[in-house]
């Protein structure tokens, strides 16, 4: 018999997931630290686990704290616990995608948040965001999308052109 | 020479202004006024010189030079952001 913890998950389950978590983390960090912009690859779906929604959420709720943990600097929080359990997941079968937003919030700038959608409803994130985040801007595969706030978009800046790095 | 979006980029006419996005970089973009018309017709596939021929029918008031002058600097940062690219035909 294998030994359970008080959440539902084995002990080797966890151990396992604490290893992919902080493999995740490490791999967000490398690449924002090293690429300065863009997204750390996601791993496929894998489709010969079948996808258990009770386990998904045991999952994300261990992958959700371990980063709580780690991620001490808070900094873009949402990214790193968004992408960790998003590679944690879709290795157990589970299609979670990841989103991006940005809202632009006046000449200085806005806000991206980051957040997960599972068979595109709104996964462990406040209904808020999707009423923020409406206008859908593209989609990279089946794993990555991006939206807008559609309001408040800057059209007369000073500059000609402005950029935002969306996470 | 006329231009188009490399496969990575995508934009959208919003509600209130243009949103360009580099998929790859995950970069948003927002365009003032002039850009977005410059924008518009850039990947409708028209060349520096008809941009700027349109831009001096919208803005009349506009010295020539200023706008072919905000031509050339819209369109040289498109290029340099790589949200256009050069187009084969």
């Amino acid at each position: 018999m294998t030994p359970t913890s008080d959440n539902g998950l084995s002990l080797r389950e966890k151990a396992a997931i604490l290893s992919e978590t902080l493999t995740a983390i490490m791999t967000a960090a490398r690449f924002r630290v090293f690429d300065g912009k863009g997204t750390p690859p996601l791993p496929e779906v894998a489709e010969d686990i079948p996808f258990d929604s009770s386990r998904a959420e045991l999952t994300a709720d261990f992958v959700s704290g371990v980063t709580r943990l780690v991620v001490i600097w808070k900094r873009r929080i949402c990214f790193y616990r968004s992408y960790a359990i998003v590679c944690v997941l879709r290795a157990r079968g589970a299609p979670v995608a990841l989103n991006f937003g940005y809202r632009w919030e006046g000449p200085a700038g806005g806000m991206a948040h980051c957040w997960m959608t599972l068979e595109g409803k709104l996964f462990r994130e406040n209904q808020e965001t999707g009423r923020i985040y409406t206008s859908l801007l593209g989609e990279r595969g089946s794993a990555v999308r991006f939206w807008a706030d559609p309001d408040n978009i800057p059209a007369n800046g000073e500059k000609t052109v402005k950029k935002e790095i969306a996470q | 020479m006329k231009y188009q979006t490399p496969e990575d980029v995508t934009w959208k006419n919003l509600k209130s202004g243009i949103v360009l996005l580099n998929l790859s970089s995950g970069e948003y973009y927002t365009l003032n006024d002039t850009a977005a018309d410059i924008w518009r017709h850039a990947v409708e596939g028209e060349g520096r010189e008809a941009i700027v021929r349109f831009l001096s029918e919208t803005y009349k008031d506009v010295p020539a030079e200023d706008l072919t002058l905000h031509v050339e600097e819209s369109m040289e940062y498109f290029l340099s952001e790589k949200l256009l690219v050069a187009s084969a035909e």
